[in-house]
């Protein structure tokens, strides 16, 4: 299957169409059900993909509008309703989700470059990459800032100079750059740096470096406290078919205003 | 004083002192300190620039409904649990003080499952109920079994109440072991020669002098479970999608994942206040009942 091929959500549909055809795959797609997995970063393709996405939840936030009102996390969510019968409906956790893929029951994951680590340990022999997720005709990777380091303004001088030193030392020297790029699989973020050398990391190393990339808003500190509990709770019922997307975007609404006036 | 006096004062508060100062600093002075909090903005981590609200936090709680959802499940869990737990593990006590050749092996067999903390047991019975319900459905061909039970919420409901008694039903049959030994034999003799048959020898003189073994168990089973977080935790953690969110894993979230401290204060002292109320009543009707041979 030509993953390149894929750009847009009914192209999407259509390979899981045949996929679902191939001997031992029982779903096209797999998401994880743990909060983060379930609903923060698949949601997050809603708002990325739109460029004014926190003057929108801002405006969200002060009940003018409700989700179902911004056009691209409506249409993330119709997207997300095409897409849904080719998918376990989130029922799996992070590990039965990573071992399906390997074992061949899962042919797509929602998943991010941190699962190099436990696709390695389950020895993989085929050919497996990334895209994006489609919606609206999507074909950047949402890549992000996922910790940054901070030196301690209450340290002593001495001790401010050591920690800034060490991190030259991490980011310039030939050791240090090792440790980002093989140990700890890092994304080059400074030009002329070495960036992660496995597979996904690869792939999302030259995303950056064209530019071929959307946010992380549940980053910044646009997503109020607690929304991925309360988030993960609404997609889960959505994905068992409980609500349909019109409910999850209303009931996300009222609760996502909720936790934002806390 | 005499000096015979003197020392004996001493060694007492040598031997109480340490166990005090654990237990001023460890459980009396935060809940004094909660208890203060919670009429106050405090966001968590410093308490120097907090003012006082007054009630608004427990309005705040009262008015959260997932709290309340919370309560009313923790109610029906702890009520349904509490039943099981001492039913089960009665007649688990009636039948190992039978006279027979392997009842002491199936006393430490039946309190086995005690031993395992809550946390481990919730990981566990997770695999059973999800992974190894499928394979007994699938291999005996029931399908109204094999299903992921974690996956519904009545099932999940009662995958919790199934784990729990699983769990206390062991360390309740000790105390009615117990309870049931300490019956005089010449009382239960003179009620045979009476007439009295094994249903009405029960009914009648061995359950009125098991009250005080009820008292216990009813009030630790009640207790428990009204405090259940950790094998909520592993078992469902909240279930399909929030429907077995037990009032502990509430509170538990609305200070660490909604960083909402002083109204997760606010509903921990609710919680606190209603334990207090509920086992207090129990205990009160329970030991009202009990007499001596």
């Amino acid at each position: 299957m030509d993953a390149s091929s894929i750009k847009s959500v009914d192209g999407l549909v259509d390979a899981c169409k045949k996929l679902q055809k191939v001997n031992g795959v029982t779903h096209a797609i797999a998401m994880a059900k743990e909060n983060y997995f379930a609903f923060i970063h698949p949601f997050n393709w809603g708002l990325a993909v739109s460029n004014d996405y926190s003057n929108q939840i801002k405006q969200l936030e002060r009940g003018k509008i409700s989700f179902s009102n911004i056009p691209t996390v409506s249409q993330f969510m119709k997207d997300l309703d095409k897409i849904l019968p080719y998918t376990n409906q989130a029922l799996d956790s992070y590990d039965d989700q990573i071992s399906g893929f390997a074992g061949g029951k899962y042919a797509m994951i929602h998943q991010g470059d941190w699962a190099q680590s436990m696709l390695d340990q389950d020895k993989i022999s085929f050919d497996y990459g990334m895209i994006a997720f489609p919606t609206g005709g999507n074909t950047k990777l949402s890549v992000d800032i996922s910790d940054a380091w901070r030196v301690n303004k209450y340290a002593t001088a001495d001790q401010q100079k050591a920690a800034k030193d060490f991190l030259d030392w991490l980011l310039t020297s030939d050791k240090g750059q090792t440790y980002c790029a093989d140990t700890f699989q890092f994304i080059s973020s400074l030009k002329g740096m070495k960036s992660s050398s496995s597979k996904l990391g690869e792939i999302v190393s030259n995303a950056v470096q064209s530019s071929n990339t959307v946010p992380w808003v549940f980053n910044t500190s646009s997503f109020p406290n607690g929304i991925d509990v309360d988030g993960a709770s609404l997609m889960q019922k959505y994905y068992a078919k409980v609500i349909n997307s019109d409910e999850f975007m209303d009931q996300l609404t009222q609760t996502w205003r909720n936790d934002a006036t806390k | 004083m005499k000096p015979h006096a003197l020392h004996k004062n001493l060694y007492f508060w040598l031997f109480l002192i340490p166990a005090l100062f654990f237990f001023i600093n460890v459980v009396i002075i935060p809940f004094i300190l909660g208890i203060v909090y919670s009429f106050t903005n405090w966001n968590g981590f410093q308490f120097l620039n907090s003012k006082f609200i007054g009630t608004y936090n427990y309005k705040q709680a009262f008015s959260d409904k997932a709290f309340l959802s919370s309560m009313g499940l923790t109610f029906e869990y702890a009520i349904i649990t509490v039943i099981l737990v001492n039913i089960i593990g009665f007649f688990l006590a009636l039948l190992v003080t039978r006279k027979f050749k392997s009842s002491h092996a199936l006393r430490a067999v039946f309190f086995m499952p005690n031993l395992i903390g809550g946390l481990l047991l919730g990981f566990i019975w997770q695999f059973i109920f999800s992974k190894f319900m499928v394979f007994i459905g699938q291999s005996l061909k029931i399908s109204s079994l094999s299903f992921n039970w974690l996956n519904e919420p009545n099932s999940a409901f009662w995958s919790l109440v199934i784990v729990s008694t699983w769990q206390m039903a062991g360390y309740v049959m000790i105390i009615y072991i117990a309870g049931l030994q300490s019956i005089p034999r010449d009382v239960l003799e003179a009620a045979q020669i009476d007439g009295a048959n094994s249903m009405q020898r029960l009914r009648h003189i061995v359950l009125p002098l098991m009250m005080p073994s009820f008292t216990v168990n009813l009030f630790i089973v009640l207790s428990n479970a009204f405090k259940q977080y950790d094998t909520n935790l592993s078992l469902t953690n909240g279930g399909p999608y929030g429907t077995t969110q037990l009032l502990a894993m509430n509170i538990y979230q609305t200070a660490f994942s909604h960083n909402n401290y002083a109204v997760a204060q606010a509903k921990a002292v609710i919680f606190f206040l209603i334990i207090m109320v509920v086992t207090l009543l129990q205990v009160h009707f329970t030991s009202k009942r009990e007499v001596e041979a």
